[in-house]
């Protein structure tokens, strides 16, 4: 059997220790759980009370709320899939796509976060111009769920080990002693367990300050904020297989252009508003 | 409306539990538009059917999601299934 384990170090030695018997996850009831999944529907269970109690605050209608949620959800999963095939698109045989179990590894492969983001948008426009729901104030009371949500799928890639660090031997470096993807007995930069941190305080600033910020500056914040952090935080990354334009990655463009562009929507609607 | 959010949702459940994994992508894709569907019955005309078929697509999204997810290295992981 697998055994793997985290050293977390702390000053000079080992923090905490923890064991896991497989790499990706877990048999509960004869099925197998990843960890990422379970972290997924841990922050979905998380986000449900969170969001239930934002729009009874709000004195919002819950149906519509449940609609802007599903149609998000539907197209932000299509466009981090489509994003991420693009993404990795050097290592896919295409001509082993009329193979079920070939196709079916590629859709269960993985997804890229900034695609899900693109696909929310899309999402929030068709439902505000087709289906004549009125987003702006289901934004300004839900936005918190969109960092918690992401902040525990950062804590599923870190139990996996994908996504992981640059070498660094300091205060908490983290080692993985068996893993599919980190390398392993090498002391590592938890970069995940920072991006999950930075979402998580964000969300919370969001969940606090939401009755405060009007019209769409919710969204704004949140997407100038993660864009920033995200781009920083990219250096630190040390996936092997990254692709990129010059010295910077995929992510990092896509950050540039959602920071341009949310730059401009919030100038376009401060000028509105005002 | 309610009727197909019924349908979907059912199917979504016998996709979560019975496929073993390895459709599950497809389950909770067919959850979720079960989920618009129901919600948007249950805006228009609000009955049982409707109800059921949110809660049906609501547990199957939500068991193909547990199930079957893996985070295979975000951008890496197609790498080390090639070689």
């Amino acid at each position: 059997m697998v055994r793997r384990s985290y050293h977390v170090k702390r000053g000079g030695y080992r923090f905490f220790e923890v064991y896991f018997m497989e790499q990706i996850g877990f048999w509960f009831l004869s099925h197998f759980i990843t960890y990422y999944g379970l972290m997924i529907v841990i922050g979905i269970l998380v986000n449900i009370p969170i969001s239930y109690l934002q729009i009874k605050r709000f004195g919002l209608v819950a149906n519509d709320f449940i609609i802007i949620c599903a149609f998000s959800a539907l197209l932000s999963i299509i466009c981090a899939k489509i994003l991420y095939l693009i993404t990795s698109y050097k290592y896919i045989i295409f001509t082993k796509l009329n193979d079920w179990s070939y196709m079916n590894s590629l859709m269960n492969g993985g997804f890229v976060f900034l695609g899900g983001i693109v696909g929310l948008l899309i999402a929030l426009y068709i439902c505000n111009k087709y289906l004549g729901i009125s987003v702006q104030p289901y934004i300004q009371a839900c936005i918190a769920c969109l960092p918690f949500g992401h902040a525990f799928g950062r804590i599923g890639c870190f139990l996996v080990g994908c996504c992981y660090g640059i070498p660094y031997e300091g205060w908490l470096s983290i080692t993985y002693t068996d893993s599919q993807f980190a390398p392993v007995n090498v002391e590592l930069f938890p970069v995940q367990l920072v991006e999950a941190f930075i979402e998580l305080m964000l969300g919370i600033v969001l969940l606090i300050f939401s009755k405060k910020l009007r019209y769409n500056s919710g969204l704004y914040l949140y997407l100038l904020i993660y864009s920033i952090c995200r781009f920083c935080l990219e250096f630190f990354r040390y996936d092997e297989i990254r692709s990129g334009i010059a010295f910077m990655s995929t992510s990092q463009i896509l950050c540039i252009i959602l920071f341009c562009v949310t730059s401009f929507c919030l100038v376009k609607d401060f000028r509105k508003n005002t | 409306m309610g009727i197909a959010s019924l349908v979907l949702g059912i199917l979504s459940i016998i996709l979560g539990v019975f496929t073993a994994g390895t459709i599950g992508w497809l389950g909770a894709i067919i959850g979720i538009i079960g989920i618009i569907l129901g919600a948007i019955a249950r805006k228009n005309n609000p009955n049982g059917i409707a109800m059921a078929g949110l809660v049906c697509s609501i547990i199957g999204t939500i068991l193909c999601l547990l199930f079957y997810i893996a985070c295979v290295a975000c951008v890496g992981g197609l790498a080390v299934m090639a070689q």
